[in-house]
């Protein structure tokens, strides 16, 4: 049967879990970030990133209350996507619910790869904001913008190693104060199962594994963070097929190739490689992708002789 | 408030409590967007209702009905010379046919990074993942 | 909903056959489909009738019969040769000059038939369980094993996706 597109509701579930301190020395941007943790407020958001495949973008909803993130999102008429702090909850059109959460998380100190410096006051959608550059080394990286009064992150900018804008997420609309939020509806919350064991290395190009999840009897997914930028890294032991970007082309990382799909604030690479598939999904700008990539698993080049006999017999 | 939007087809069907009846009757008072909308559910319900109803078609007797089996397509035997070359590419081939591979979703590889939300210092907006137009998942399942 | 409960398949042929075959009729579009539906939901319901709980009768005919559609939807998935039931050009709109009444009728409601072809399946039930059928909310809830909210919200989009078809 042709399945057809159709609607994807996700709805959070918060936990009760406030936000813990962030895990690093008091440097001046996890103090900001902490503080804005614990703001309220409600607003719109937009996600804009400059991709090779050209401009990604998505408007969020957001609202923050009691320290838990809730993000919604309309893709297009009829889909929306909502993430809140906690756990994850995502309920599809037909009733069925899928809720994650993680226990026992692994941490990064962002202090061993960034440095912070705050900037003079701005103004930011009529506000005082406090803008703060994070820098790794002599290379800006991202630029985070408080809003003086209630601390809230109004601004992040992600930048390339040649300087140039990755992404940018920004309030259009800021609204302080205390948001109404609809209750959310009673579900049992399942964490992702731990593994403990995997092939995968510890540290991939500055970026340390935090969590291990076992994804089915032969795959595994991996967190990886560098305190700023993180990805997932799905490891299987068959090939890995990600539904929506079947018909992602292969482009050329490095020297190898790999299927690589762009979304706003989100790369997705997919590939073979000699001990099993892979799937990466991450934040992480451009040059870092190639990075990354450089210390994983490569993608394995299938001999001559099995291409052709792939070709004649598919 | 917001607008009521699911409520008011499940309000034309008589389908609502008193209290959503209420809410609704007193939004669609002040708000021309919905009484708009009313007016085009109200249009689609009529559209379905005009389909006729059809009558069974004559001589419609249950009957035990054969199930087409597909027949197994045998692999070609091959004669003479070039049986041993075409036996030794049919070896090839089943041994690299791709085995059936893991499917995932785009949300499946974004749970570890959602899950961290209330955790992760660094998280904002940018880590909720927006797969694209997603395809339902099969009736049934 | 107090009922007699029908004791024989006949007279489940009888009195919701007519509904069976629309319902089948609507969501395939097209006679030949919805024809081998009834069929095989009356032989089904012949086989679980000495079985039958007291209960909802409806949510439980209708269970059955959705379940028979669905199933002969993943049976004829597997043929790609074939038709889709939900392929648009399958609708079958040929009537013979001499066409009787009957075949009128066909005719009528082509816009709205190729419309409904076009949503999304969980969507097409909904509206025709609702607005061809006549069924409650909480009848299709039973049938189609999912809370009643999830009925709201499917008949809703459904009806505006119609709508947008339409116009």
């Amino acid at each position: 049967m042709k399945t057809r597109l159709a609607a994807l509701v996700a709805v959070v579930l918060a936990s009760l879990v406030l936000v813990p301190a962030p895990a690093w020395a008091g440097d001046t941007v996890g103090d900001h970030l902490e503080i804005a943790s614990r703001a309220e407020y409600s607003g719109e958001q937009v996600v804009s990133c400059q991709t090779p495949d050209g401009v990604k973008n998505a408007v969020y909803t957001l609202m923050q209350k009691d320290g838990k993130l809730y993000v919604s999102v309309e893709v297009d008429a009829t889909t929306t996507v909502v993430v809140g702090g906690g756990s994850y909850e995502v309920r599809n059109a037909d009733g069925s619910v899928s809720v994650t959460s993680v226990e026992g998380a692994g941490t990064v100190d962002m202090g061993v790869r960034y440095d912070s410096q705050d900037g003079a006051i701005e103004q930011y959608l009529g506000r005082e904001a406090v803008p703060v550059d994070i820098m790794q080394g002599a290379l800006r990286r991202a630029r985070m913008t408080f809003d003086a009064e209630t601390g809230a992150l109004l601004r992040t900018q992600i930048y390339n190693s040649n300087g140039s804008l990755y992404c940018e997420t920004r309030f259009v609309k800021f609204v302080p104060g205390e948001p109404a939020v609809a209750a959310g509806g009673g579900s049992t919350t399942q964490p992702l199962a731990a593994a403990t064991d995997s092939d995968l290395p510890k540290k991939v190009a500055g970026f340390s594994e935090l969590d291990l999840f076992t994804f089915n009897k032969d795959s595994v997914m991996a967190y990886y963070s560098d305190g700023l930028f993180s990805f997932t890294l799905l490891h299987s032991a068959r090939s890995v097929q990600v539904a929506e970007i079947a018909n992602a082309p292969e482009v050329k990382v490095g020297d190898y190739k790999y299927k690589r799909w762009f979304g706003p604030g989100q790369v997705v690479y997919v590939w073979d490689s000699e001990v099993g598939g892979l799937a990466l999904l991450g934040d992480l700008p451009l040059d870092m992708q190639e990075q990354v990539l450089g210390k994983l698993p490569f993608p394995k080049k299938p001999n001559v002789i099995v291409r052709i006999i792939q070709s004649l017999f598919n | 408030m917001s607008h009521p939007a699911e409520l008011l087809s499940a309000y034309l069907d008589g389908e609502v409590t008193p209290d959503e009846r209420r809410r609704v009757v007193e939004h669609l008072a002040r708000c021309g967007t919905c009484y708009v909308d009313l007016e085009s559910l109200q249009a689609a319900r009529a559209a379905l209702r005009s389909l006729p109803i059809l009558d069974l078609p004559v001589d419609l007797m249950p009957r035990e009905r054969h199930r087409v089996v597909p027949l197994r397509r045998r692999p070609a035997v091959w004669v003479g010379a070039a049986a041993a070359a075409a036996a030794a590419f049919v070896a090839l081939a089943t041994t690299f046919a791709p085995a059936p591979g893991l499917n995932v979703t785009v949300n499946d590889l974004s749970r570890p990074a959602s899950a961290r939300a209330s955790i992760d210092p660094s998280f904002s907006s940018a880590k909720v993942v927006l797969p694209p137009l997603p395809t339902f998942p099969e009736a049934g399942q | 909903m107090a009922e007699n409960i029908p004791l024989t398949w006949e007279e489940v042929a009888r009195n919701h056959g007519r509904k069976i075959y629309n319902y089948a009729y609507r969501l395939a579009g097209n006679p030949h489909d919805a024809a081998d539906l009834v069929q095989e939901v009356l032989l089904r319901v012949r086989r679980a009738l000495p079985e039958y709980q007291p209960g909802s009768f409806d949510g439980w005919l209708w269970r059955i019969t959705r379940n028979a559609f669905l199933d002969e939807m993943r049976r004829q998935a597997r043929r790609p040769t074939v038709a889709l039931p939900d392929d648009p050009d399958r609708f079958d709109l040929n009537p013979s000059p001499s066409a009787d009444e009957a075949l009128d009728s066909f005719r009528i409601g082509d816009d709205v038939q190729k419309a409904l072809l076009s949503l999304p399946l969980e969507f097409r039930e909904a509206v025709v369980m609702c607005d061809v059928i006549g069924l409650s909310y909480d009848e299709i809830a039973l049938a189609a094993e999912v809370p009643v909210g999830t009925v709201r919200s499917r008949i809703h989009r459904g009806r505006k996706l119609l709508r947008e078809k339409l116009v």
